[in-house]
């Protein structure tokens, strides 16, 4: 093992001095490289060994695209598999200092933030934000990342306030003028504009709610029922807006509507909040969490959708037809190579 | 990778009426063809269509990758799975088992 991690860096050392004896014209470029080293990291199964590599692929690469890609693994790693919080936090810091542009300043801002928040250092999401402002007007895009960290860190106020900003971008005006070079359909743009509206009224509805502010929430939901549900194909809605409503339900000791909410996100997807949601609402109907099980079982009775009737082609060039399989039980992976 | 691990799933289960699909969204023909040359999958691999056939994205609005659906003998999707963490064959495991 530690041979292919010395064999790795050994490659880039080689790359970067060759690289320097010809000039910058003959180093690879951060993307090639990324790719490199990417193909050897598959190989390595050790954690302190892929964040070696990464690290000083960010050390080779610094202010790219792919650096911040790069600390993104390094954070999951020291974080999920090497309980190093201090050492994810220093490098995300180094690494944000390392930085010069905006946009690639705002994302690791943003890894910066969260990681500060877990571990219980003072953070402010709102300058992040600010500081990105100060460069160029916040796409919708830059708005959602906002509000997504705001979710997962409880910033309520900077949720509404970068929820509201949103609101400016769900129309078809704005989607077409974001993707210039695209000849999307009317049908295309109506859709991802509802959709755009659906994460909108989400977090306005979910800000208002974590606010206490339940009247204003209500309204932003009756006002997201006109929109068309935007699921998956087994009903998880792509957007947090049930489970705002469970919770905001459930604050108004309405437990039985709330578990209506929070039933598909709570049993297929993988919302945390909403089985939480689900087990809280089932605990204020019955008392305890005696028949818990029984009763999921029979709610995804009830949710449990059947398989398309869709015919694929396997590798040696036969049809296969999935709905044809009645009979087995199956589990269907969707996967891509990478 | 998950698929590698359905692989020990199914082969634990097939005799019981079991089977694996998996379908690789992205048409990267060779490149599929070599991961499950080299991970020795024997279970039933298609590719998403394309135009008028593509599914992955038309059909079943995936969310994110891997993605996995837990289907009963009635053809109905009883659970989900997306993403994939250490632990989670067991779970699928325990499913599918609990559906046999």
């Amino acid at each position: 093992m530690r041979f292919r991690v010395v064999g790795v860096l050994c490659c880039l050392t080689v790359v970067w001095l060759v690289g320097c004896a010809q000039g910058e014209q003959s180093k690879p470029s951060a993307a090639e490289a990324f790719n490199e080293m990417w193909n050897h990291l598959d190989q390595i199964k050790v954690p302190v060994d892929h964040v070696l590599i990464l690290e000083q692929f960010m050390a080779d690469y610094p202010d790219t695209e792919q650096a911040e890609n790069a600390l993104g693994d390094v954070i999951y790693y020291r974080t999920e598999k090497m309980d190093d919080l201090p050492g994810a936090i220093a490098v995300t810091r180094r690494t944000l200092d390392q930085t010069l542009d905006p946009g690639l300043r705002f994302k690791i801002g943003l890894r910066l933030h969260k990681l500060k928040h877990k571990a219980g250092e003072p953070t402010d999401l709102g300058v992040v934000a600010d500081e990105l402002a100060s460069h160029r007007e916040l796409g919708f895009l830059d708005h959602l990342d906002v509000v997504e960290m705001s979710e997962e860190t409880g910033q309520w106020d900077i949720m509404l306030e970068h929820a509201t900003a949103m609101v400016a971008f769900a129309n078809s005006t704005s989607f077409r003028a974001a993707y210039p070079d695209d000849d999307f359909s009317d049908e295309r743009v109506e859709f991802s504009v509802n959709r755009r509206m659906a994460w909108v009224l989400a977090y306005r509805g979910g800000a208002l709610v974590n606010l206490g502010r339940l009247e204003q929430a209500e309204e932003v939901f009756r006002e997201a029922a006109d929109i068309p549900a935007i699921t998956d194909f087994v009903g998880i809605p792509v957007t947090p807006l049930d489970v705002f409503r469970g919770q905001a339900a459930m604050l108004l000791n309405r437990p039985d509507e709330a578990a209506e909410y929070f039933a598909v996100d709570a049993l297929m997807g993988w919302r945390s909040d909403a089985k939480r949601g689900l087990e809280d609402a089932y605990v204020a109907l019955n008392g305890g969490m005696d028949g818990y099980d029984e009763y999921c079982q029979a709610l995804r009775e009830q949710i449990a959708r059947p398989l398309a009737a869709v015919t694929l082609i396997n590798y040696e060039g036969l049809p296969v037809d999935l709905s044809s399989r009645a009979g087995t039980v199956m589990v269907i992976s969707f996967w891509n190579p990478g | 990778m998950e698929l590698p691990r359905l692989q020990k799933i199914w082969e634990r289960n097939r005799d019981q009426g079991f089977e694996v699909i998996a379908i690789e969204s992205s048409r990267e023909t060779a490149k599929a063809k070599k991961f499950i040359d080299g991970a020795g999958l024997e279970f039933t691999c298609l590719e998403n269509g394309e135009g008028d056939d593509e599914v992955v994205d038309r059909v079943f609005r995936l969310q994110g990758y891997p993605t996995s659906y837990v289907v009963d003998r009635r053809g109905r999707v009883m659970f989900h799975h997306w993403g994939w963490e250490d632990g989670d064959e067991k779970k699928i495991e325990a499913e599918v088992v609990s559906l046999l």
